[in-house]
């Protein structure tokens, strides 16, 4: 017999943070949905979604809760509703000939779930002819790409399933407790906080410096290349190059907006917390973060700012600045929202950092089909913040890359994207994969 | 002076790290496997590198860093202790 699940599943200090964002944004409409996109070489049938998402809810009902913070200065949860839980809405739709799912990839990001009131994940199926699109669509503090990842193969797995007879054993959903005590979690985040500090005397700009409306619409456009067939530099495939080049294309797009190229960058990278190997929890954003700080490269010598980026890593990893700032956030959860940037570089315009940026590493590597059908691409897109409005998203599958410029339509235009695009495509020596 | 250690020695130490602080339990790593497709990814990677300075007081610089190298713990043990030597 198995132990009944806790009805309610408090937040991470990283989900409590992007939480925070949005309250940088007060007054306009803001979504902070995030979206997983995987092709399929086949039809989708909605029904084995809904029948996998119906067997997955007894291990996990919190997918199917809202989130409510108990008055006055409760942690943030999900919570199971008293009725149980909401079974996640999957829609169907039609891809019309010529139309490409870019249209309704937008339509996703600008489309705000109210983790509050409505349950914080939904699935579309768009029929492609032949083909199709599953799109998952949920509020990102529920949990992170590798976690949106995670929820697709336990579905596909329920689905293959020959009966609604519970798993043998409870998948890991939920992150591990900090087995730390109390004091050495306190310790870490002073130096965490003190850390932030450090970043903060010079505040970042970034590029949404026109007034932005009260809804800004969320745009964004995923590029797909071929990596050289020729053994590749490892240092290429890595972060710190990969942010680097971000960091060139952004020059160029500062110097074009005549914002100051002396200041700079600040940039969060999220460094996935989970062992290697298995896909880990699913709920949360199981991430720590580095602020990866580096002046705009005007010479456009990718490679000495690559290194400058690799050993700023290299020290923070040899200063336990992830762990501290990861301990840090974890104390957020008990302040109000607006309390949790005392410490951090936003300036009074609210901008936060320079640009967003995150590499999502190989999609599903380990899953050739689901619910059925074959596995022929995906990728993941984030709604950006107002301030700064672009975030570049680096991804991979079957050897296909994926980069995906997401801005918020006032800051950017989609030349502006084809342009950081190229930057990023003749500094990874990649080619254009032909559609 | 003190004598370079040998590959053997410094490939389990390398290996003990990645099983401990890297890897899942359910997903160990052998010496001669390849770390890239074990999931071994630039971050993780960087932590090894961490690692092993700490414990022998050898930086990888970003030149030395190919594909050969960071193969596998045997290929990166071996680097180190030629680097000792």
């Amino acid at each position: 017999m198995t132990a009944a699940l806790p009805r309610s599943v408090a937040l991470l200090g990283p989900d409590v943070i992007l939480l925070a964002m949005e309250t940088l944004a007060a007054g306009r409409a803001t979504s902070s949905n995030a979206v997983l996109v995987v092709q399929l070489d086949g039809v989708l049938e909605a029904e084995r979604v809904r029948r996998a998402l119906g067997r997955f809810l007894p291990t996990c009902p919190w997918l199917g809760g809202r989130l409510v913070r108990p008055w006055p200065w409760g942690k943030l949860a999900w919570r199971v509703p008293a009725g149980g839980p909401t079974l996640p809405p999957v829609r169907t739709t039609t891809l019309a000939t010529g139309a490409t799912i870019g249209a309704l990839v937008d339509r996703e990001l600008d489309t705000p779930l109210d983790p509050y009131r409505e349950v914080p994940l939904r699935i579309t199926i768009v029929a492609a002819g032949a083909a199709s699109h599953l799109v998952l669509t949920w509020a990102h503090a529920l949990m992170d790409p590798h976690g949106s990842e995670h929820v697709l193969r336990l579905l596909a797995e329920l689905d293959e399933r020959p009966s609604d007879a519970a798993p043998a054993g409870p998948p890991l959903l939920v992150a591990p407790t900090d087995p730390r005590s109390f004091r050495e979690r306190g310790a870490l985040a002073s130096r965490g906080a003190a850390h932030l500090r450090s970043l903060a005397p010079v505040p970042p700009v970034s590029p949404a410096a026109a007034p932005l409306g009260r809804s800004p619409a969320r745009r964004q456009r995923c590029f797909r290349f071929t990596a050289p067939a020729a053994p590749s530099d490892r240092l290429r495939r890595g972060l710190p190059w990969r942010l680097a080049v971000t960091a060139k294309a952004m020059t160029a797009l500062f110097t074009a907006r005549g914002l100051p190229t002396n200041v700079p960058f600040l940039i969060p990278v999220s460094i996935n917390r989970r062992a290697r190997g298995e896909a880990g929890p699913v709920l949360g954003n199981y991430l720590a973060f580095h602020f990866a700080r580096c002046l705009p490269p005007l010479d456009g010598d990718t490679e000495r700012t690559a290194r400058a980026l690799r050993d700023q890593l290299a020290a923070a990893v040899r200063r336990d600045e992830l762990e501290a700032t990861w301990a840090g956030m974890s104390f957020a959860r008990y302040r109000p929202l607006r309390g949790m940037f005392r410490e951090l570089p936003w300036t009074a315009a609210g901008d936060f950092c320079s640009f967003n940026f995150a590499d999502t590493d190989a999609l599903l590597p380990d899953r050739t089909h689901l619910f059925g059908a074959p596995i022929a691409g995906g990728h993941h897109v984030a709604a950006v913040p107002a301030r700064p409005g672009v975030g570049v998203f680096f991804g991979r599958r079957d050897g296909i890359e994926s980069l995906v410029v997401s801005w918020v339509a006032s800051v950017l235009d989609d030349a502006d994207a084809v342009r950081i695009a190229d930057v990023v495509r003749d500094e990874m020596g990649w080619q254009p994969v032909r559609e | 002076m003190a004598a370079a250690p040998a590959v053997a020695v410094v490939t389990a130490a390398i290996v003990r790290y990645l099983n401990t602080e890297i890897m899942a339990a359910s997903h160990a790593i052998a010496a001669e496997d390849d770390l890239a497709a074990a999931g071994v990814d630039s971050m993780a990677l960087l932590k090894v590198l961490v690692f092993v300075e700490r414990e022998f007081g050898i930086w990888v610089p970003d030149e030395d860093l190919t594909d050969e190298v960071i193969q596998s713990a045997r290929t990166l043990a071996a680097y180190v202790c030629g680097r000792a030597t």
